[in-house]
């Protein structure tokens, strides 16, 4: 999976789950953008994020790892490391 | 039992307070067990074997892994809406318990706009507005209604309530969904007291919503910051510069440093502390221990 593929999926989990929501539109979706000051998840949010998208990986994980997302682009990191 | 504490709060006001863990330990006694998590990811991992938690939120992910669930507390007036109609676990909320506070806030807001203090260079006034001659409208029949309107009564001339009830909020004028054109027709302040849920998300989106508002109207938001696209209002501000917002909250919260409200001048924001008042923590212990008291007990609510 590359990364535009990556963010496709993480476009598709924003808009599909129903407690992941984000406060700009889907289209505008960048790497550099942070999640809790531009996307609007908070710590639970980040979270539930987190087990949507590993579920959707088909992978388990550690929450902390989902804890630590600053950013979207540590998202794809991870979505790259576990598709490897 | 394993109660889970979610003490995942990123404002210190509303991190539980150490004697109200205390007590919650205390009722538990030594055959339950009490766990407090503050760390969302903590949350998570606790979460899963948990039979009762106690909390502000609980994103549905998380609820889907909790197997042995059989009650939340939730202290928040308003539960996912994911849980409507949920049988497998008994949930409530705190309702109307802070619903005072929130409508002393929106009054103040409503004060502050009127008196000019909102839309005036730093440590100014504008000239002070005739509320007797205008109209507030306030959109959710709800608790904080009910102590809003009581509020407002005095100052303006006249209130509208959108709102799915046949009576009651008196003194102001009842208009029901369907004439919500009729309701937004000529309102002076707006007051959005509405729980929040994709069909009243709807009442304030798009054009439909700004098109019926006039060009000087003053918005207070105490509800939910998700009701409001805040580009759409900037839009509507920049188009309307008599126009003004006033909330107290926001998405997210805390309200980001760059956030495109912030230093604006028709915008006033306070950090969601509407229902922050000194009464509450006691009021919150009363209704937690009473909770937790029935849990242990093994009571049906």
């Amino acid at each position: 999976m590359n990364r535009q593929q990556a963010l496709a999926l993480i476009r598709d989990i924003m808009s599909a789950a129903e407690d992941v929501h984000i406060r700009i539109p889907l289209e505008e979706l960048e790497a550099e953008h942070e999640l809790a000051t531009h996307l609007g998840l908070d710590s639970l949010g980040r979270i539930g994020f987190f087990y949507e998208l590993t579920d959707r990986l088909g992978v388990d994980a550690d929450e902390a790892e989902g804890d630590a997302w600053k950013t979207l682009g540590d998202v794809l990191d991870f979505i790259e490391r576990k598709r490897k | 039992m394993k109660i889970l504490i979610a003490d995942t709060s990123p404002l210190e006001f509303w991190k539980f307070p150490a004697p109200v863990i205390d007590k919650v330990r205390a009722l538990a006694g030594p055959d339950h067990t009490v766990v407090v998590a503050s760390t969302a990811a903590r949350c998570f991992g606790e979460a899963r074997d948990a039979h009762r938690i106690i909390t502000y939120d609980l994103p549905q992910s998380l609820f889907k892994r909790c197997g042995k669930l059989e009650g939340i507390l939730f202290l928040t007036s308003q539960l996912p809406p994911y849980l409507e109609g949920e049988k497998r676990v008994e949930t409530e909320g705190i309702r109307g318990l802070n619903a005072r506070s929130v409508a002393e806030h929106g009054l103040f807001l409503a004060l502050k706009a009127l008196r000019g203090e909102v839309g005036a260079p730093p440590g100014e006034f504008l000239v002070a507005r005739t509320p007797e001659k205008m109209t507030a409208g306030v959109v959710g029949g709800g608790a904080i209604a009910s102590h809003l309107i009581p509020l407002l009564a005095p100052l303006f001339g006249h209130i509208r309530v959108l709102t799915r009830k046949a009576q009651g909020l008196e003194p102001a004028t009842r208009y029901p969904h369907h004439c919500r054109e009729e309701f937004f027709r000529g309102l002076d302040f707006l007051f959005i007291t509405t729980a929040y849920s994709e069909e009243t998300r709807q009442i304030f989106a798009g054009d439909d919503f700004y098109a019926r508002l006039c060009a000087q109207i003053t918005l207070i938001n105490l509800a939910r910051g998700e009701l409001i696209d805040e580009r759409e209002m900037v839009a509507f501000l920049e188009n309307n510069p008599s126009a003004q917002y006033l909330t107290d909250v926001t998405w997210p919260e805390p309200y980001p440093e760059n956030g495109i409200l912030r230093g604006r001048r028709q915008v006033f924001i306070t950090p969601h502390i509407g229902g922050r008042r000194d009464d509450i923590w006691p009021r919150l212990e009363e209704k937690i221990t009473a909770t937790v008291g029935r849990w242990v007990r093994g009571d049906q609510a």
